[in-house]
């Protein structure tokens, strides 16, 4: 296939604006599957996607359309996950593309979160070409959509095309439009081989299986290829692209969207971003952009029941061989037992591991609060890493703590400009500068304590700015900050997985709002339990679960004896669902409890 | 061998606003009240006949409800002679409920006359604007003349009381009770109220207009009853039952024993031969059964010895008596303590529970919160 007849785009849009479906119409429209094959919306392949209205994982299909002008060509739909903690994959599956479809919801307009996106597209210089959608929805103004179009982003709102994909309108002009403004792939394919990853999967009989764009060169079957970064070398076993499902071709060359095996055992050694090039002829230099996604935040995961250790084990390794920015080590807590460590790269990341392993593995799991990474510099010199509070040193052995910190951009309209400035100043919050994108909207830098952000930044920023913020941020580097660690101590016992950092000025509030968020959260027992909060030996805050005094079923004859059974069954389970720390029982939102506090 | 049998009526004047029980509210001479009786005479036979074959006496017989004296004078007198022609009854304790408003100088001499002896009284409270607010239709006075017509014709009279209703203080509560201690019922039971879903007095407390006592005042009335009593002569031989010497309700012991008894009667629960029964509960299926001639079981569910042990533990820790070793032995073949050792550890360790060289039991401390007690002996 000549490139003048290749086209590679994605598709950009906010949550439900209609990404899926349209993606679906294309599908259809171009004959890739036919309706009756399409459960719906097919490339949200994970339940969880298609549950929560997200994609995660990327996926690429082949569409093949005889445009008006009577000549064929092929269509490379490349799908972009939206969300921040994976704006780097984001970004490289836009740099695998020449052009972009950015869809809008007739009648919700432009939202914030689609503008980081549409300028991750404009800095890979993708054309973009609005799409309209849910017009026929009886809220749908296309007018003032258009204004926001030209407005906001700059892009010609008269060019925009006006589409239902839910009735199957306008999916022919978006084809006509992908075929005529999306510039066809440049790249020699005489050049040595640069394939960008952009994308992988983790097949159990075939190994990692790597998602690429050849950028220049080509790709044949056996020949020995090597990755980039990671420098290892591997035999192609088979290339091919996708018609949605994997079909084998013999050459991919620049241009071409498709995929590569080559015994590649896991998802480590295909990271996105990376190059793959020939081990023969290598190209001189890998492509711009790679970084190496590593862990930002940190949880605990532990079983409810300690026999489920193997299996949560297990279950992880699966993840992983998917999940190359997973990671997990194991590790002991005195009061959950035998877990695992794991870094993600953000908070979303995680809750989407997290409910894999509980629905996919069927595993029962307490959640630590996550943290981030602490730099700790010692007294008697040197510095470790602490990806656990419960592991901080004493405070005497302590010479300095380091905590990671992040730029992080939020734009915003210019009403909302107070409440962000208010929320990120909260935050402990560096103001860096503010400059106006349009009259009415600002884009706001602040640089802030990445242990800020996880707790429960983007919730307050989207409550806050009643869902009108975009925000992202990067990694910026430590620096010093006044920590310390606060214990939580029940019934006199030190909880570790309670533990957290703080700043020394929220130290003692948040003390205090945990000690009182757990006192609503355990369960009364049979006997008073304090909870208190201390930093070293000193207590900065207390509360106390009154024992239970009164549970007795007073009635209780021939009838009732099942009835009532019944019920001190179900009293019971609910207390196995609870993890025992010495004496008493704790449920499992205790653990997750320091995230809602402040 | 004796067995305890219980007759289900599911009629009443009116609902109570607290009630959840399988009772409709249905004057007497509705043609449904009599095609009943009519069936659950048969059903009398039948079991009767099977327990006649078996060799097996009824030992108690308990006519509850609803209100089995709403029933008329003839319906009554039909109901009591079926059960003396059909059940193999051994010098019985013969319990009827009643409610005050119920029970006229006819009714009571057709029971007497049939045998019944014992009448136990649903009083609840002597405080009228409460007897209303419960929905009970009679007043403390109807109450008291209730009473002493019945002190008068029946060996014993039990009386039930609620505690923590709606505006109840302690105070109330000892007063209510001086007063019935000079009644001089041989029998006492006293019911924490339990809210139930779906009940009209449900709603009035989630919507705010009716307010209950707290936990401290519940657990006060609890205790401040308990010593008043005991000072009246009434000992606390279960949780919630009260009795003079000699007059603990032999057909209750049965459950709390848990021993096998049958129960008759529309959603009537029978525990026999290991295996836990419950009867249809829509009227009509239960009609129908009996009309083919046949047991209106709608449920059966085996009961497992581990279950059935639990049972015994649940149940007879109710009891001031307790569990008996000795008897928990001979019934199941092992020694209790060690079935449950793990649990009788954890809780003589939390001071609820006491055990000597011959039996188990809640303490003072276990008593108040035995619910947490029972499911420690639950294996979920």
């Amino acid at each position: 296939m000549q490139q003048k007849h290749i086209r590679n785009f994605c598709i950009i849009a906010h949550i439900d604006h209609g990404k899926s479906t349209l993606a679906d119409r294309l599908l259809e429209a171009t004959g890739a599957l036919s309706e009756r094959e399409m459960a719906d919306q097919v490339l949200d392949q994970m339940d969880l996607e298609r549950e929560r209205g997200i994609t995660i994982k990327l996926q690429a299909v082949r569409l093949k359309y005889r445009a008006h002008d009577g000549q064929d060509y092929i269509l490379n739909l490349i799908d972009t996950p939206g969300h921040v903690d994976f704006t780097y994959e984001v970004s490289r599956s836009l740099a695998a593309c020449e052009g972009a479809l950015l869809v809008v919801d007739a009648s919700q307009g432009i939202e914030a979160q689609t503008l980081a996106n549409v300028y991750l597209a404009l800095e890979n210089d993708l054309e973009i070409i609005p799409v309209i959608n849910k017009i026929d929805l009886p809220g749908a103004d296309v007018e003032k959509v258009k204004n926001e179009l030209e407005e906001i982003i700059g892009l010609p709102g008269e060019e925009a095309i006006l589409t239902s994909a839910k009735e199957g309108i306008g999916i022919e002009e978006v084809l006509e439009a992908v075929v005529k403004r999306i510039p066809p792939p440049q790249g020699n394919a005489g050049a040595p081989l640069q394939a960008l990853i952009f994308d992988s999967h983790y097949d159990p009989y075939r190994g990692a299986i790597a998602y690429v764009r050849i950028m220049a060169g080509q790709v044949r079957q056996r020949e020995r290829i090597k990755i980039m970064f990671s420098g290892k070398i591997f035999e192609v076993t088979e290339i091919g692209t996708f018609r949605p499902d994997m079909t084998a071709a013999g050459v991919l060359s620049a241009g071409e969207v498709g995929y590569i095996i080559a015994g590649m055992k896991d998802v480590k050694d295909t990271r996105v971003g990376d190059t793959i090039t020939s081990a023969e002829n290598p190209a001189p230099e890998p492509l711009p952009g790679y970084r190496r996604a590593n862990p930002m935040v940190y949880c605990g995961f532990y079983p409810v029941d300690n026999a489920d250790y193997e299996s949560l084990k297990d279950a992880l390794e699966k993840l992983n061989l998917n999940d190359a920015a997973l990671t997990y080590e194991p590790e002991t807590s005195e009061a959950l037992g035998f877990g695992f460590r794991c870094g993600f790269l953000g908070l979303l990341h995680m809750e989407i591991i997290q409910e894999r392993l509980e629905r996919e593995y069927e595993l029962a799991l307490i959640t630590t609060a996550p943290n981030v990474v602490y730099q700790v510099n010692l007294t008697r010199g040197g510095t470790i890493q602490i990806e656990n509070p419960a592991t901080m040193p004493k405070p005497t052995e302590i010479a300095s703590i380091e905590e990671p910190f992040v730029t992080a951009k939020v734009i915003v309209p210019h009403d909302y400009v107070g409440p962000v400035m208010e929320l990120c100043q909260e935050k402990r919050g560096v103001f860096v500068n503010m400059e106006y994108l349009d009259p009415t909207r600002a884009a706001l830098t602040y640089e802030i304590p990445l242990s800020e952000i996880i707790f429960d930044f983007f919730d307050l920023l989207k409550s806050r700015t009643r869902g009108f913020a975009s925000f992202d941020y990067e990694f910026l580097g430590y620096r010093e900050s006044e920590l310390v660690k606060v214990d939580i101590l029940i019934n006199q016992e030190v909880v570790d997985a309670l533990s957290f950092i703080a700043h020394v000025d929220r130290a003692y509030p948040r003390g205090r709002q945990l000690c009182s968020k757990l006192r609503k959260l355990i369960p009364r027992q049979m006997f008073d339990v304090p909870i208190q909060a201390a930093i070293g030996q000193k207590v900065i805050a207390r509360e106390t679960v009154k024992a239970l005094r009164k549970n007795v079923l007073e009635k209780c004859y021939g009838g009732d004896i099942t009835r009532k059974r019944k019920l001190l069954e179900r009293q019971k389970a609910g207390k196995k669902r609870m993890k025992q720390i010495g004496n008493v029982e704790i449920p499992q939102e205790a653990f997750m409890a320091v995230l809602s506090i402040d | 061998m004796k067995t305890s049998v219980y007759l289900h009526i599911p009629f009443c004047e009116a609902k109570c606003t607290y009630c959840d029980f399988l009772s409709f509210p249905s004057p007497p001479d509705a043609p449904f009240v009599q095609n009943y009786l009519q069936a659950q005479i048969k059903e009398i036979k039948i079991y009767g006949q099977q327990l006649q074959q078996a060799g097996i006496k009824v030992g108690t017989l308990y006519l509850g409800g609803g209100t089995p004296t709403v029933l008329t004078p003839q319906q009554l007198e039909m109901l009591l002679s079926a059960c003396r022609l059909y059940l193999p009854l051994d010098n019985p304790e013969w319990t009827v409920e009643a409610n005050p408003g119920t029970v006229t100088p006819e009714k009571i001499s057709i029971l007497v006359q049939n045998g019944v002896n014992r009448i136990s009284l649903g009083v609840q409270d002597l405080c009228d604007e409460r007897l209303a607010l419960l929905g009970r239709l009679h007043t403390a006075g109807q109450a008291e003349q209730a009473f002493l017509s019945c002190k008068d014709n029946f060996p014993v009279v039990s009386v039930d009381l609620m505690v923590g209703l709606p505006g109840q203080t302690k105070e109330d509560l000892l007063s209510t009770l001086a007063q019935i201690c000079r009644w001089g019922p041989q029998h006492l039971s006293l019911y924490g109220l339990m809210l139930e879903a779906e009940t009209p007095l449900h709603e009035a407390v989630e919507a705010g207009t009716v307010s209950l006592p707290g936990e401290d005042e519940n657990l006060a009335m609890f205790w401040a009853s308990r010593r008043f009593l005991s000072a009246c002569g009434y000992e606390a031989y279960e949780i919630a039952n009260f009795a003079q010497r000699g007059y603990s309700c032999r057909h209750n012991l049965t459950y709390w024993r848990n021993l096998p008894y049958v129960g008759l009667g529309l959603g009537a629960h029978s525990f026999w031969q290991h295996k836990r029964l419950v009867n249809a509960k829509d009227p009509e299926t239960y009609l129908a059964c009996l009309k083919q001639d046949r047991l209106p079981v709608a449920e059966v569910q085996p009961v497992s010895r581990e279950q059935e042990m639990e049972d015994t533990m649940i149940l007879g820790l109710r009891l001031r008596e307790g569990v008996s070793f000795a008897s928990f032995a001979s019934r199941f073949g092992i020694d209790l303590r060690h079935v449950f050792a793990a649990q009788i550890e954890h809780l003589l360790q939390l001071g609820l529970i006491e055990c000597n060289h011959r039996v188990i039991r809640l303490t003072d401390a276990g008593l108040p919160v035995a619910n947490y007690v029972f499911a420690e002996f639950l294996t979920v």
